[in-house]
């Protein structure tokens, strides 16, 4: 069963990946919740719908409670809403004057002015769904309306699709949390679960029916079998308490092959970066890493306590998988990254300066270094698409020709081959060159036999920057690979700005920092606009499996809560950064040794 | 008539005669075929199959046990004062008001105020068309500007047909044929500004510039231009239509409500002494 299910992702890997070549990239998000969300009715009493959601992320003006019209910053390529389908709608139904049950328990907590009894309501949606197996309180439950809510969150993401222009996608978040031990806080094991088209679709899988991974993808390979694809993409891996990339399946056993291949073709992505944190690495982790210490969220939801470090951070991920890759010639972990909002006030926009376009005014907004619902402020996906509609977005998903950004729109390009020349990026059609004799971000390289040289594969890699964000400070290849049985991590800085070199130890010199926090402003000219390099892996082992990924960073821009203090004439709190280095970050490109034969 | 019991079975025979005569069609409850459709389609939209046998007939049993249960508590006055039937009912009647508005066909005579006061809503941004000569700042860093303001008359003194790319190759190409906002992306924000400006002042056909963007310098040679304008309510009607409708949706249900509000006689009583 395993080889069969290998030999069919083998067959249509390829396919994938000999059409026309992407010449865009495409910016949106994939995680956004509006009022049907219970957590986001009972804690910011979120009014909005799925289709303001819509409206406002294809450039259409909004007017907050406070009478200010606010528009996105920019208009994003394509969006999903993705409601929690625990109970969907229940906080926000029962609290209407005409539910009829306004008058019930649940409809006085969510209705109450206190704080405390409206988050108990949400913790009685929770009760259900955690292992407990409690009965719903009165008024949670109630089938139609959970229906009828997906109904509308499905017509309202066709009402606003106008392929070629703005592309939606019908989608959700199975919201499953899990005690690693007894008397652990629970850790995130949430997907958001994105189809592929609206026909057909089924009623959502939830974290009510199942709180385990492989439950969820018995669901989506059930629908897939009869025509309705889907995938889900794990985020907040972060705060998962190492469960999210554990070496046992979610019952406590050691992973196998199937696993692995089930776990690559249902989820092909990971959310890397959102308003919750950045999960690519931690200082502990990667110590020699100098910007490894990135919008980290440490506490464990719910609680104060730090979670597991090991299995959190993707970076980690994909050197256990290679781990994996070595020992028994399967990778558990081969996953693309992409970056969303996850906002729970219906309106996306992620962005540092949220002061124009925020739905809640600055001065209400507390600057502090971090809520309990996030510290950071959201990022993208950028997709290389050939088109914005929803096949080809999709199709871009599922061969992983993804990359996450922290919010600007940082465009960059990511190849590996074999054979191409020292003069191929000055050639004017070299990106269709690179995709004929290479391969792209989020894809496998093998070694090419009919070189039978030992000579390291040669990396593209270009960077453009946002307009409207820094400049670029550098470009860096992340590479793990196998030595003397362990997986290790190095860090390449391979194309630097205003002509810096690197040292003779690997060193650099910072960009420097020319931000003015009294006035939110900086210098571009102190990084470069474009960067690109070819580059060749000095320590390249062709015995071993690796993977390269890159690493973009802007020079410092002023970091949200700067902002924010300007527009109320206060001073950021101590201890707060002033400053940010926003990023965008490739899904990888793996080098896999050739396997042995089976007998 | 002495014996006990056909005292008992007369008065049994009177009681189920009175019975029989008083029941009228408010008693009979019918389940109709088409009802009987309409749970089953429910039921099959929830689990994505029909209904087994037994399975429907639970379904027409608890509505049936429903609507006598609703019956009774009509018929022992269980209805009056409470406020969610109250409310649903309310709502209900506004709802198949605002219904009927939202079906409505409005002639044109009604949808072009409505599309006049709206016109924001439906302007389509102005779009330009033109070529640009790039002067990198990676490649010449400060001297980007310069060098641009130095080219620009070389290039003016060119015919048209006869000039060639100047400058840097730009990641985005040369000529470009976008809105604003999208210019905006491309460029950034300044440079669209700025090159909205020069086109309010500069004629088609002329070179204006050089306009900074983070990335250099840029001569631009604009070619077209078509200013933000309004389309023709015939070619957008159907949208125009759609929001006229939800417009209408809210305003109906007060309408509906002034024109019965005076039917009633309303006395709210004072403070009690």
């Amino acid at each position: 069963m395993t080889r069969y299910v290998l030999i069919v992702l083998y067959v249509l890997m390829p396919t994938a990946s000999v059409q026309a070549a992407p010449t865009q990239v495409y910016f949106g998000d994939l995680h956004l919740h509006t009022r049907y969300s219970n957590d986001a009715f009972a804690f910011f009493g979120t009014s909005r719908t799925p289709d303001d959601a819509y409206r406002y992320a294809r450039g259409g003006s909004i007017t907050t409670n406070d009478g200010r019209t606010i528009k996105v910053f920019a208009p994003l390529d394509f969006m999903a809403v993705t409601e929690h389908m625990r109970y969907p709608g229940a906080l926000w139904h029962v609290a209407q004057p005409d539910s009829p049950y306004h008058d019930s328990d649940i409809g006085k907590m969510i209705t109450s002015a206190d704080p405390r009894a409206r988050f108990g309501a949400f913790l009685e949606v929770l009760k259900p769904a955690r292992a407990t197996h409690e009965t719903p309180i009165e008024g949670l439950d109630v089938p139609e309306r959970s229906e009828s809510t997906w109904q509308l969150l499905v017509k309202a993401a066709d009402d606003h699709y106008k392929p070629g222009r703005f592309t939606t996608f019908a989608a959700y978040e199975w919201t499953a949390e899990v005690q690693r031990l007894p008397n652990r806080p629970v850790g995130n094991m949430h997907r958001v679960v994105i189809f592929e088209d609206t026909v057909d679709l089924p009623y959502p899988f939830s974290s009510i029916d199942s709180t385990h991974p492989e439950r969820l993808w018995d669901y989506l390979e059930f629908h897939r079998a009869r025509g309705v694809d889907a995938i889900a993409i794990p985020h907040n891996t972060n705060i998962s308490d190492g469960l999210m990339f554990a070496p046992q399946d979610s019952w406590g056993k050691p992973i196998t092959e199937h696993y692995a291949a089930r776990r690559t073709w249902n989820e092909p992505l990971v959310e890397v970066t959102q308003q919750k944190g950045t999960s690519e690495t931690h200082p502990v982790l990667s110590p020699n890493d100098n910007f490894a210490g990135f919008e980290l969220r440490r506490a464990l939801f719910g609680s104060q306590e730090e979670g597991r470090l090991v299995g959190s951070y993707v970076r980690d991920a994909y050197k256990r998988g290679l781990e994996f890759e070595a020992w028994g010639f399967f990778n558990p972990f081969q996953f693309g990254l992409i970056g969303a909002t996850d906002y729970h006030r219906a309106l996306t926009g992620p962005g540092e300066n949220r002061v124009s376009h925020d739905p809640e005014p600055a001065a209400a907004r507390a600057i502090r270094p971090g809520s309990s619902m996030g510290g950071s402020a959201g990022g993208l996906t950028a997709i290389w698409a050939t088109g914005n509609n929803r096949n080809a977005l999709f199709d871009a998903m599922r061969r992983r020709e993804t990359y996450a950004t922290t919010g600007p729109r940082i465009s960059v390009r990511l190849f590996a081959g074999w054979n191409y020349d020292e003069e191929i990026l000055t050639r004017k059609n070299w990106i269709q060159e690179a995709y004929d004799h290479g391969v792209t971000m989020g894809s496998s390289l093998t070694r090419d036999r009919q070189t039978g040289s030992d000579a390291a594969p040669v990396l593209l890699i270009t960077a453009v920057m946002d307009p409207n964000s820094g400049s670029l400070d550098r470009i860096q290849v992340i590479k793990g690979t196998i030595e003397n049985g362990r997986s290790v991590e190095r860090i390449y800085n391979v194309a630097l700005s205003a002509g810096r070199q690197v040292r003779a130890e690997g060193a650099v010199n910072p960009v420097g920092n020319s931000v003015n926090p009294e006035t939110g402003t900086w210098d571009n000219s102190i990084g470069a606009a474009t960067l690109s390099v070819r580059w060749q892996d000095p320590d390249f082992d062709l015995e071993h499996p690796a993977f390269y990924y890159a690493r973009v960073l802007e020079i410092p821009t002023p970091r949200w809560q700067v902002y924010d203090a300007i527009a109320v004439g206060k001073a950021i709190p101590e201890g707060v950064p002033a400053t940010i280095q926003e990023r965008a970050f490739t899904s990888p490109i793996w080098y896999e040794v050739e396997r042995p034969r089976h007998p | 008539m002495k014996e006990p019991l056909y005292h008992f079975l007369f008065a049994g025979l009177l009681v189920f005669l009175v019975f029989w005569l008083s029941t009228d069609s408010q008693n009979d409850i019918v389940i109709s075929q088409a009802e009987v459709q309409r749970m089953s389609t429910m039921w099959e939209s929830q689990w994505r199959r029909p209904p087994s046998k037994d399975e429907l007939q639970r379904i027409i049993d608890l509505r049936i046990r429903e609507e006598v249960l609703a019956r009774e508590a009509i018929t022992r006055g269980l209805i009056e004062n409470d406020s969610v039937v109250r409310r649903r009912l309310a709502q209900k009647i506004e709802n198949f008001e605002s219904d009927v508005a939202s079906m409505a066909e409005p002639s044109d005579e009604t949808l072009i105020p409505y599309f006049e006061s709206n016109l924001d809503r439906y302007e389509i941004p102005a779009v330009v068309m033109f070529r640009h000569h790039y002067f990198s700042s990676d490649r010449r860093g400060a001297a980007a500007l310069a060098d641009a303001e130095r080219e620009i008359s070389t290039l003016i003194a060119i015919p048209t047909d006869q000039r060639e790319l100047m400058g840097d190759t730009f990641h985005e190409g040369h000529d470009f044929e976008a809105s604003l906002p999208r210019l905006a992306r491309v460029f950034g924000d300044d440079f669209a500004l700025a090159l909205e400006d020069s086109i309010t002042t500069a004629s088609i056909g002329t070179v204006v510039g050089p306009i900074p963007s983070p990335y250099g310098a840029h001569i631009v040679e604009l070619q077209h231009y078509v200013p933000k304008h309004l389309p023709a309510l015939t070619s957008i009607r159907d949208q125009v239509l759609t929001d006229w409708r939800l417009s209408q949706v809210e305003n109906t249900k007060d309408r509906f409500y002034t024109s019965i509000r005076d039917k009633y006689r309303v006395t709210v009583a004072g403070p009690s002494d």
